[in-house]
């Protein structure tokens, strides 16, 4: 979808606009619960700031794809390795994992540099991670879940992906909720309630990067990821 | 009093537990799976449900539930985050289906719930 049309974009605008209903709706009705109820004031704010993280992290992933898309930003390439951003991206999302009884798991494989955009591909790992951690069951809060970040080199790229339990993805799936996204409110309804913007938004900052966000698997979990070619002149260093 | 919400974000359902289990037996289930199995197993006064849910959509969920005789009169109220503007206005669309109220959470507080469904629960005789 590089180049979004003017339909494309206010479809995906739309889209994001109705997913960020729902962080306001849990603020709404936490700050209400804790007002009507009291003595959960802690535990509360607490959820409430990670459903206000959440909102401003598909709202600003959402601005940057969409500048990225329509050339309105260029993407500046500096070398960097996906364990870093990955280390990075845990420690951004560890409230939220937390407040989703999710515990978070590293695993870095390879520290070969790419060329990439740090603060682009850092975004688009935190809203896939967010939305595999919010795709989890409600009534299994007392189950603890995980999400793993992974990257291992392959031949001539490094494969870094997120992967959580009980997520119903597969290729043919995940092909299907991207050509219906645009017909559809609920686009993603094998792996997730919401509308699934946090992934598709990913995807959109992934491909204008021409790189292709595919379902995965690691150690028995499922999840997405995407290839970064190795750089060679940056082997050479 | 049994409530059975039909919720699949875990920090509404965390509120909703909160909220109203002070004054009922609260249940809460993720997907319309597992409502049908909770509902033999809790025969709730009052359903609360979210239309938009993982695997099944909620509307395919009413037809269901509803087919079971033994759940064709148990109050349904829809809480949902789905704009009602997106279903047909008439209301012989949700009467058919006998959902008693039509909420839109984004401008329903949970106190405006509680009323609704103090409102569909029958009075207890001596």
């Amino acid at each position: 979808m590089n180049n979004l049309d003017v339909d494309s974009s206010h479809i995906l605008l739309k889209s994001v606009a109705e997913e960020l209903r729902l962080p306001l709706v849990q603020i709404s009705r936490l700050s209400e619960t804790s007002l009507a109820r009291g003595g959960r004031l802690l535990e509360d704010m607490k959820l409430i700031e990670s459903s206000a993280d959440l909102a401003l992290q598909l709202l600003d992933s959402y601005i940057l794809g969409l500048e990225f898309s329509n050339k309105q930003k260029q993407i500046d390439l500096s070398p960097i390795t996906m364990g870093a951003v990955l280390n990075d991206v845990a420690h951004q999302i560890h409230k939220v994992a937390n407040q989703n009884n999710c515990d978070i798991e590293v695993a870095i494989k390879t520290s070969h540099p790419i060329m990439g955009n740090y603060e682009a591909i850092k975004l688009a790992y935190i809203n896939i991670a967010n939305s595999l951690i919010t795709s989890h069951d409600a009534n299994d809060s007392k189950k603890r879940r995980s999400i793993t970040f992974s990257v291992f080199g392959n031949g001539p790229r490094n494969i870094a992906g997120v992967y959580t339990q009980d997520l119903n993805i597969s290729r043919v799936s995940w092909e299907r909720s991207l050509a219906i996204f645009e017909k559809t409110r609920q686009k993603m309804p094998d792996f997730t309630s919401t509308n699934g913007s946090g992934f598709y938004v990913a995807h959109t900052i992934l491909e204008a990067m021409s790189l292709t966000l595919v379902p995965s698997k690691h150690n028995g979990l499922k999840g997405l990821a995407a290839g970064f070619p190795l750089s060679h002149q940056l082997q050479l260093v | 009093m049994n409530i059975l919400f039909i919720e699949p974000d875990a920090i509404l359902a965390k509120s909703f537990k909160n909220y109203f289990s002070k004054d009922y037996k609260v249940r809460i289930t993720p997907s319309a799976g597992q409502a049908i199995d909770l509902a033999d197993e809790l025969t709730p006064d009052v359903i609360v449900m979210e239309l938009q849910l993982k695997h099944h959509n909620g509307i395919d969920f009413l037809y269901e539930f509803r087919s079971y005789i033994d759940w064709q009169d148990v109050p349904i109220i829809i809480y949902t985050i789905v704009p009602p503007d997106e279903f047909p206005s008439d209301k012989s669309f949700w009467s058919k289906l006998n959902v008693q109220e039509y909420l839109y959470k984004p401008t329903t507080k949970l106190s405006q719930l509680n009323s609704r469904i103090n409102d569909l629960i029958p009075i207890e005789t001596t």
